[in-house]
């Protein structure tokens, strides 16, 4: 049933970036022409890999960004292609691969949320309709057009990209102490297996909403 | 017609105070629910069928066959697991323990049986018929299987067999609770060739002179009184010329051990008292709580799959299904604990059994030596005591098995001469390898020199053998000889090769007892019990048995039996060092984590108590 739910659930997610993409380029240069396409490629690998005037901290930042995602391709590819497309568990080096790239992964997660989460935090541009609703409740008016207006025009998180990095960051609790609390001598075999379950379904919402996060950063980029 | 109707009802109740006998069916056939034992004041019948009386001038022996045959089908009695190895229509089942054929002269030890498991051979691949197969190990048989197969083809057999009689089932091995039973006895019987007279000389209550062994080559019972005598102890006859045996249904631990023995070398002798009992017995259980069967005898041996691969055998063993580890165990049967595992990831129970953590001695770096009772004649007590070293057997070596869990194991370095042929290799008598090979192998030289066990070998006396053997009958195939794993043959310019074969592989044989009690099973302190770079579970060091004096140090890691890549178990088990700071590392993650969540969402509940609160 899991193997199942992942193929669906992995399908949806790409077929729904992909006709988001279509439906609602990013730019308006974008297209789908395979010079425009390889123009946005380039663009995208010289904002990741090309030196920049950055300050020490972004350039940690980006760093743990990228082995943070280098990561989460390891863990999800080794992870998910043993149980969706051999239909069996992972073992052998496979299973050291993960242990290790989980242990780095959490550790490159915990730091991002640390340098991210103030930039990701809900404002009251995030929420017109919310705030509309509030106002005819509360008959306060706000004063933060000027904001809503920047942050129209600045290269800031959108809803979107806000949501998706906070679930990441509620999802990584258990997909995380699922794994750690089964090396304790704590749960028995029951849990052991419900622990076992709790891990693959969190780590399918992870990689999930992991994968739209990552488009809309991508998109946030090109279309600042 | 009153009269009648009297006369029918009179007969009715006469037929039904019969005996009940449903077609095909003894009186002891069933079993009508009532839990005692049936009180065994029984009359004692001799193969012939004729009634054992006290008052008898020349008692015969008795004859279980017709003593208890009156009331017990013999012939459904003879199909169960202890008395049909003979028959090649039986499911084999997992590989158990074989007899071993040993000759310390010609350096052999084969193991046999007649169930063909892989990488045994039958007795009838070596020329064994049942009397030399008698002869060999009848001291740790009850009776039946080859003891009941006639030998037309042995001479001893032609000649002796008539007087010595058939080896038939000894009932009273396994239901005799009576603690005068002696098995040892029995077997004392068994070596001097007494077969019809084992049960009588072990039963307690009688005793047997003479031995057909002892008996001239040209003896004729028809002409010559055979010198063998019985006689029983007229106190136990009543005046009805019955005799009480204390039968029971479910025999006591005590009479499996007889067989079913296993010693430590390393604790032998003066240290036995310190071995533990498996802890099923010390907790009050017995063998047969388990280890059941029906009237068929079909014992259920326990393990994971046996009632699909004894099915077609028997249809009511389903219920073996529900008598091993597994299934007792967790359903609670018999009060037995159901475990947690704590902290035991999942993927250990698709790749270990049961006995993996549970079973046999705690492993060491070096594997130690078992002796087991059929193998080394264990519990002779009487002249026939004998010492044996050989066949060393290494336990508890872990090795995966035909169902592919990793289980421990006895094990054995087989040593054979041979035939290869089309390569199939056929072991050859010890008496073909002494007639052939007197000089080579020394044999008439009387020596006492050990090595490990082994009156030693050197390889060059094993090149003079196979040349010897490749004179004779070369037809027949290659001349071969098989020790330590190796397979050592001539080559084309005539030198000696040694080369991996199949048939030079190890024979090894799950085990299951003596069972641990959890607090000290494998991985009860820590995961590195097993995962660690030195540790005994991957890393023991199982050493090759052979009688060539320049391969006696060799070794075999643990890990080379379980179908594992080294390299990987060692990668694998040193990651755990790592493992502590895996979790540290992992949780410190989780707090971090949590501790944002905490603060934004405080943040957020902030905001909207502000908003809530706001007033115009």
């Amino acid at each position: 049933m899991f193997r199942m739910i992942s193929i669906i659930g992995f399908v949806v997610t790409f077929v729904g970036i992909a006709v988001c993409c279509i439906a609602f380029p990013c730019c308006k240069e974008c297209g789908a022409r395979p010079g425009q396409i390889l123009r946005r490629l380039v663009r995208l690998c010289t904002l990741l890999l090309l030196e920049q005037k950055l300050s020490l901290l972004c350039v940690f930042k980006k760093l743990v960004y990228l082995i943070a995602l280098l990561c989460f391709v390891i863990l999800a590819v080794n992870g998910f292609f043993a149980v969706v497309v051999l239909e069996r568990s992972i073992s052998g080096y496979w299973i050291m691969l993960q242990t290790t790239a989980g242990g780095v992964f959490a550790v490159c997660v915990a730091i991002l949320t640390v340098m991210w989460a103030r930039r990701h935090r809900f404002n009251k541009s995030d929420w017109p309709g919310l705030r509309r609703i509030l106002e005819r409740i509360t008959l306060v008016k706000s004063a933060d057009e000027e904001l809503l207006n920047r942050n129209q025009v600045d290269a800031v998180p959108g809803l979107g990209q806000k949501i998706t990095f906070w679930l990441i960051v509620v999802l990584a609790l258990p997909l995380i102490l699922s794994m750690v609390s089964s090396m304790f001598p704590l749960f028995g075999t029951y849990w052991q297996e419900l622990l076992l379950e709790v891990h693959r379904y969190s780590a399918l919402l992870f990689a999930l909403v992991a994968i739209v996060h990552i488009y809309l950063v991508i998109r946030t980029q090109m279309s600042s | 017609m009153r009269k009648g109707l009297i006369v029918i009802a009179i007969c009715c109740l006469l037929v039904s105070a019969l005996p009940v006998h449903t077609a095909g069916k003894l009186l002891g056939d069933g079993d009508d629910g009532n839990r005692t034992n049936p009180v065994h004041l029984i009359p004692l019948y001799d193969r012939d069928g004729i009634k054992i009386k006290a008052g008898d001038d020349k008692p015969q022996p008795f004859s279980l066959r017709q003593t208890c045959g009156k009331c017990h089908t013999y012939k459904t009695i003879s199909g169960g697991w202890h008395f049909n190895s003979a028959d090649p229509n039986v499911p084999a089942g997992r590989p158990g323990e074989p007899w071993v054929l040993v000759d310390f002269e010609t350096r052999i030890q084969i193991p046999i049986s007649g169930r063909g498991w892989p990488r045994t051979f039958r007795p009838a691949e070596l020329g064994i018929t049942s009397w030399p197969f008698l002869k060999h190990f009848s001291t740790h048989l009850p009776g039946g299987d080859y003891g009941e197969i006639p030998d037309t083809e042995d001479m001893q057999a032609i000649l002796k067999g008539q007087v010595a009689g058939r080896y038939e089932i000894n009932c009273l091995t396994c239901h005799n609770a009576d603690r005068s039973q002696d098995q040892s006895d029995a077997a004392l019987q068994a070596v001097r060739q007494n077969y019809k007279w084992v049960p009588t000389g072990s039963c307690g209550f009688a005793e047997v002179k003479g031995a057909v062994a002892s008996l001239p080559e040209i003896f004729d019972p028809e002409f010559d009184e055979v010198p063998i005598t019985v006689s029983y102890d007229k106190s136990r006859f009543n005046q009805a010329d019955e005799v009480f045996i204390d039968i029971v249904r479910r025999p006591p631990a005590n009479r499996c051990y007889f067989c079913h023995s296993t010693q430590d070398t390393a604790r032998a002798g003066q240290l036995e008292w310190t071995r533990d009992e498996d802890v099923h017995l010390a907790a009050g259980l017995t063998c047969v709580d388990c280890h059941r069967h029906g009237l068929n005898h079909n014992i259920t041996r326990g393990y994971e799959g046996e009632a699909w691969q004894t099915e077609c055998q028997d249809s009511t063993n389903g219920s073996a299904a529900t008598l091993s580890c597994k299934d007792c165990h967790m359903t609670g049967r018999l009060g037995a604990p159901v475990p947690k595992h704590p902290g035991i990831p999942l993927v250990h129970f698709e790749k270990l059994t049961c006995t993996a953590c549970h079973s046999g001695n705690w492993p060491e770096n070096k594997t130690g030596l078992v002796k087991t009772a059929r193998i080394h004649k264990l519990g002779l007590h009487d002249i026939h005591h004998v010492d044996l070293e050989l066949p060393h057997i290494a336990s508890p070596v872990f090795v995966k098995g035909q169902d592919g869990k990793i289980a421990p194991h006895k094990l054995l370095w087989p040593a054979f001469w041979g035939r290869m042929k089309d390569k199939t290799v056929t072991p050859l008598m010890p008496a073909v390898v002494r007639e052939a090979a007197v000089d080579a192998l020394e044999l008439d030289v009387e020596s006492t020199e050990t090595v490990n066990g082994w009156r030693p070998l050197k390889p060059e006396q094993i090149l003079q053998v196979l040349k010897l053997l490749t004179e004779q009958q070369a037809e027949q195939g290659e001349a071969i000889y098989i020790c330590g794993g190796k397979l050592y043959r001539i080559t084309e310019e005539g030198k000696l090769e040694a080369s991996e074969h199949e048939a030079a592989r190890p024979y090894s044989w799950a085990i299951a007892h003596d069972v641990r009690p959890a607090a000290q099973s494998l991985g009860v302190r820590r995961c590195e019990d097993c995962h660690s770079t030195d540790g005994p579970f991957f890393f023991g060091e199982v050493a090759v048995d052979s009688p060539i004096v320049s391969e006696q140090d060799s070794i075999k890691k643990m890990v080379e039996f379980q179908d594992i890549d080294a390299v990987y178990a060692w990668v694998f088990a040193f990651s755990f060092v790592f493992r502590p700071w895996l979790k540290v590392v992992a949780l410190g993650s989780c707090g971090l984590l949590g501790v944002i969540l905490l603060l934004y969402g405080l943040k957020a509940l902030a905001c909207v108590v502000k908003v809530l609160a706001v007033e115009k």
